[in-house]
């Protein structure tokens, strides 16, 4: 039985503006409701096989590029993810991180 | 009929996605279940059109005279599905309510009278490829790209980064000059050849405006995405004049001097970017004059590799402007000039910096 909460940290590049975004979630600080979506996108994603997948190609110009940090309990995941291959359970996950997302520096 | 399980029928992502979250397990598992299929089919596209490109690929076709687009206006109502959606403006109808529609079908428009105008160039592939717009594309989405595929998707912003971006002239002649480089140089989206890529872009996307605007060289803001940012990245997006200043977070450097090694292809475009700049204000007049069709036929010239890295281009530009304006030109010279300004060598051994791959 996976813990019940999660911390998930998300980074945001490319995009047509080539503005970075950041976002943290905690999901024992957020709606519950909201924090239950997001904890059941996790669940149904299988992130040790995404986190050892080989780097993504670029994919076309200007579309987006995400980097996700999943941490709960002992266990922490690193993704790296284009735009066009965000598997559909993750996709209600980064909708809430990106909902709080804020620009940073790149460099 | 959609057999027993009512999820297995074509439903908009949107929906699905409220599903996956729904309190009933089973209907969560049918939902990201439909997803899932739903991105294998985007997967399988984005690798078919990253499989595409260059020039080899361009087809030849008999019976077009050229001259005027063929566009197309798609509602994506908020999906995230890449397959067109509801038609709501085709070529030669009269403009609807929806503001983003119009702008979207005046853009495609301003992009293809530049292309025809200036090169006799028929639509993004030469040979009159139809231009398809998707407006509307996702719930907040701070982006527009060119899928490599034919269409345009554009997102209507969040209201605070960007808004709708469909207000753009430069951000479509942007995104639509993406599809050229892809059907010419097919430059290769990683390390100083995707930076090229992305200036590439912001030169056509500013040629596409400064023409619809009526603006010279000299009356042109030189500024990208001015139309089309929210208060946290006002005034603009990316400077072409004075890189590095648009916005409290842009990082452009301005000349070689600030190259990032490893840099995002959107951070090191601001070298070439200023380049042009100074080449077109140098020259003065408008840029698509002479500046302009220098950089066209550059990037149209076999011996432009995918990977090729800034001095590699920025030596073709100057062959080019010597080739059409003279080798003693005042065209010559502006180029020069231009990436002198932004010290990238024109001469000698090619810069580390322009093999370095990312």
């Amino acid at each position: 039985m996976a813990p019940q909460h999660a911390r998930i940290h998300l980074k945001r590049s490319g995009g047509f503006a080539g503005i970075h975004t950041e976002a943290v979630i905690d999901t024992a600080q957020i709606d519950p409701h909201e924090a239950e979506g997001i904890l059941a996108g996790l669940d149904a994603a299988d992130l040790e096989a995404l986190a050892h997948r080989p780097p993504a190609r670029p994919g076309p110009p200007d579309t987006f590029r995400y980097a996700l940090d999943v941490e709960r309990g002992s266990a922490t995941h690193h993704i790296a993810l284009s735009e066009a291959d965000v598997p559909p359970a993750l996709e209600p996950v980064i909708t809430a991180l990106q909902a709080r997302a804020h620009p940073v520096r790149k460099h | 009929m959609c057999g027993h399980d009512p999820l297995r029928c074509i439903l908009p992502p949107g929906i699905l996605h409220k599903l996956a979250q729904h309190e009933d397990k089973s209907v969560r598992t049918a939902a990201l279940d439909t997803l899932a299929l739903d991105t294998r089919f985007r997967v399988a596209r984005a690798e078919a059109a990253a499989r595409r490109g260059g020039r080899t690929a361009r087809p030849v076709t008999f019976a077009r005279v050229g001259g005027s687009p063929q566009r197309t206006i798609y509602d994506q109502k908020h999906s995230t599905s890449q397959t067109p959606g509801k038609v709501v403006r085709s070529e030669g109808q009269s403009a609807v309510k929806d503001s983003a529609a119009n702008q979207a079908y005046d853009g495609l428009g301003y992009t293809y009278d530049y292309y025809w105008s200036v090169f006799m160039r028929d639509s993004i592939d030469g040979q009159g490829l139809p231009l398809l717009g998707c407006i509307h594309f996702g719930r907040n989405y701070d982006n527009a790209f060119w899928d490599n595929a034919g269409h345009m998707f554009f997102g209507d912003g969040d209201g605070k980064m960007l808004t709708q971006t469909t207000a753009g002239i430069d951000v479509i002649g942007h995104e639509l000059t993406h599809g050229v480089t892809q059907h010419e140089a097919n430059l290769e989206y990683s390390g100083q050849s995707g930076a090229l890529n992305e200036s590439i872009s912001d030169v056509g996307g500013i040629q596409v405006k400064q023409m619809a605007l009526k603006q010279t060289a000299a009356t042109s803001d030189w500024l990208i995405g001015a139309d089309i940012v929210g208060s946290a990245l006002k005034p603009a997006l990316r400077s072409m004049m004075n890189p590095g200043t648009a916005n409290d977070y842009d990082d452009q450097p301005a000349d070689m001097d600030g190259y990032v090694q490893g840099g995002d292809v959107h951070t090191n475009s601001g070298i070439p970017n200023r380049a042009f700049a100074v080449t077109a204000t140098t020259l003065g007049g408008n840029s698509w004059d002479a500046a302009g069709p220098i950089w066209y036929s550059t990037l149209c010239d076999p011996h432009l590799t995918s990977s090729a890295g800034f001095s590699a281009f920025a030596r073709l530009t100057v062959k080019h402007a010597k080739q059409m304006y003279g080798s003693t030109s005042t065209e010559a010279h502006a180029v020069t000039t231009g990436w002198e300004a932004v010290k990238v060598p024109l001469r000698g051994r090619i810069a580390t910096a322009d093999v370095v791959s990312a």
